[in-house]
């Protein structure tokens, strides 16, 4: 028998109240996991929606973040084109809309020969006029609408000319009409969200490829230099700058560590009332001669092990959440689960941490029983 | 039995609350080496404070201890010393319900260094030698008061101490229990040469050890 095993039977021996500490921990535990979980698959599926545009570079104005309200001039596309480097440049203007009710979709405006058509699987075709729209599969299926039909956005009718397939759920989920057109809506003549751009990555400057930081430096300079207002970015700044995702995961976080506040309180209070009870056990032990270290430390591994098991009951609990919310139809569409591993190790550590960072008071007070109080306690 | 002390005790005196109440006043005695003495008094005589004085857990106000010449407050601050040199019976026994017998038994060989093989072999030797060997697994919740405190004397034992200090160690056992107890004492002391300085205001105790004293307000009549 070693420590880490009387630490286990102990937790054993109080069945009931492990086993509700276990339920608390891993409850807070849970709600990490979905929470953040849940911001996982939205950030995901946001990088998703520029890996299918094959996007190396976004442009846009600087120092603003809002899609809604920031915007640049289209006419920046034909000064960025001049660099020998840029391949493509899509010009995309960004709305929301409701439809109906409650469903808010994506509005985005291309240009009618913008190399972002390519990139989806279309049935019917790409817009032609202003007053026709291609809808993603999503919003197909939502609003039961087929080719041919009609669909209003913010007052304006628009035939449905094709329906289309994105490897992005959140492109699947929008509507595309032609930019002009979005720019008479918003009332933004000129001015689009952002420019998309796709580098020649081919024996690019001195045969480095545009991913290594020093060529990508190189381009953002050119742009930089040519416009100073606005500004460049790869796909991970981009998500990492993008102020829906950040809001989401800062509030997943704000309430995880409410969480894992309330699983700390649970086991240290679990674990005080442990070491009351067994005040004059730990007596004994103390009178044969025990160090107060392994003391500390059967104390430690009992709040490490109520953590740990609390975390992967947290695990279980969290994606069996992430599962039943999936299945919203709310939700449905905004992207796959991931069982990351790596995802998951975090969790354990995380209830490592919450244990022992719990264990610390009750195994101080543990230690600083003295033998003789502790065996006149009982 | 050796007539070398293995404890000595000299002028002990022990006040409680504030100084206002004296629980040992002057206390002399020599106990020697394989030596079982009984220390009998009334509840409040000192003899529970003396006892704990003796094995380390209380200190004395004024007075001197040695152990086997050496000042006790020396000895007993030693790494190991009071795991290796003494043993502890106590009447509420404090085993581990979580643990079966022979885990309870191992509980201080978690602290050495030896082998695991050679740490199941003393624990299982220690509960052989208490007559519980066919109860090595039972958990300690099921046995009988009896067997409970005869697992307490093998987890004392395990460690081959040169002193067990046993208090009260038949307080909460029936006569037959009690009997049963103190023979096992006394054959320990006989078998393994094994210091035991026990507390107990049983009279039976008397029979069975080398020698008694008598504790009254602190003193030794």
């Amino acid at each position: 028998m070693n420590l880490l095993g009387l630490a286990f039977k102990n937790l054993c021996h109080r069945k009931i109240r492990t086993g509700l500490t276990i339920l608390g921990v891993g409850t807070s535990i849970a709600v990490f996991v979905s929470l953040v979980g849940l911001v996982g698959i939205f950030t995901d599926q946001f990088r998703q929606m520029y890996k299918s545009r094959q996007t190396d570079l976004i442009v846009r104005e600087k120092g603003n973040f809002d899609f809604l309200s920031s915007g640049i001039d289209e006419a920046y596309a034909d000064k960025i084109i001049k660099i020998p480097e840029i391949v493509s440049i899509s010009k995309i203007l960004i709305d929301f809309s409701l439809f109906g009710t409650k469903n808010y979709f994506l509005v985005l405006g291309w240009d009618q020969n913008s190399s972002l058509f390519s990139k989806l699987k279309i049935q019917g075709r790409r817009p032609e006029n202003e007053d026709e729209a291609l809808v993603g599969l999503t919003i197909s299926r939502k609003l039961n609408k087929k080719i041919g039909d009609s669909i209003e956005v913010k007052g304006s009718r628009f035939t449905i000319v094709g329906i289309f397939e994105s490897k992005s759920m959140f492109e699947e989920g929008s509507l595309v009409i032609l930019l002009e057109k979005l720019q008479k809506i918003k009332k933004v003549p000129g001015k689009v969200t952002l420019l998309n751009l796709v580098v020649n990555k081919d024996g690019f400057y001195g045969g480095k490829p545009l991913r290594e930081k020093e060529a990508e430096n190189r381009i953002r300079s050119l742009i930089t230099q040519m416009l100073p207002d606005i500004e460049v970015r790869n796909v991970d700044e981009m998500v990492s700058a993008d102020n829906t995702v950040n809001l989401f995961l800062n509030f997943a976080w704000a309430i995880s560590v409410i969480a894992f506040i309330t699983a700390i309180l649970g086991i240290i209070n679990s674990m005080v009332t442990s070491v009351l009870e067994q005040t004059s056990k730990i007596g004994i032990l103390l009178a044969i001669g025990w160090r107060k270290s392994r003391i500390l430390s059967l104390v430690l591994y009992e709040s490490i092990l109520l953590g740990v098991s609390g975390g992967i009951f947290g695990l279980i609990l969290g994606y069996g959440i992430m599962n039943v919310l999936m299945c919203l139809p709310q939700l449905q569409n905004i992207g796959r689960i991931d069982y990351n591993l790596i995802f998951m190790a975090k969790v354990i550590i995380i209830s490592l941490a919450v244990g022992f960072l719990s264990g610390i008071y009750p195994a101080v007070r543990a230690i600083l029983i003295k033998p003789i109080e502790a065996l006149r306690y009982e | 039995m050796n007539n070398e002390p293995l404890v000595e005790v000299i002028n002990l005196s022990r006040y409680y609350k504030d100084g206002n109440v004296l629980a040992l006043d002057r206390v002399n005695l020599k106990v020697s080496g394989g030596e079982f003495l009984t220390i009998k008094g009334s509840s409040g005589s000192g003899k529970s404070t003396l006892l704990h004085i003796i094995g380390g857990l209380d200190l004395a106000t004024s007075g001197e201890i040695y152990f086997q010449g050496q000042p006790a407050g020396n000895v007993y601050r030693q790494q190991g010393f009071r795991l290796n040199h003494l043993g502890f019976i106590f009447q509420a026994f404090y085993l581990w319900p979580a643990l079966n017998v022979l885990e309870n038994v191992l509980l201080p060989l978690m602290e050495s260094s030896l082998s695991r093989q050679l740490k199941l072999q003393k624990a299982q030797s220690a509960v052989d030698l208490v007559g519980m060997s066919d109860k090595l697994n039972a958990p300690v919740n099921h046995l009988s008061i009896g067997q409970r405190q005869r697992v307490a004397i093998a987890r004392a034992l395990v460690m081959d101490p040169k002193l067990i200090l046993a208090d009260e160690p038949t307080g909460n056992l029936d006569s037959k229990n009690t009997e049963n107890i103190l023979t096992l004492f006394r054959d320990l002391k006989k078998h393994k040469n094994v210091t035991i300085v026990m507390v107990t205001h049983e009279e039976k105790a008397l029979t069975f050890c080398d020698r008694w004293i008598q504790l009254s307000d602190g003193r030794i009549q």
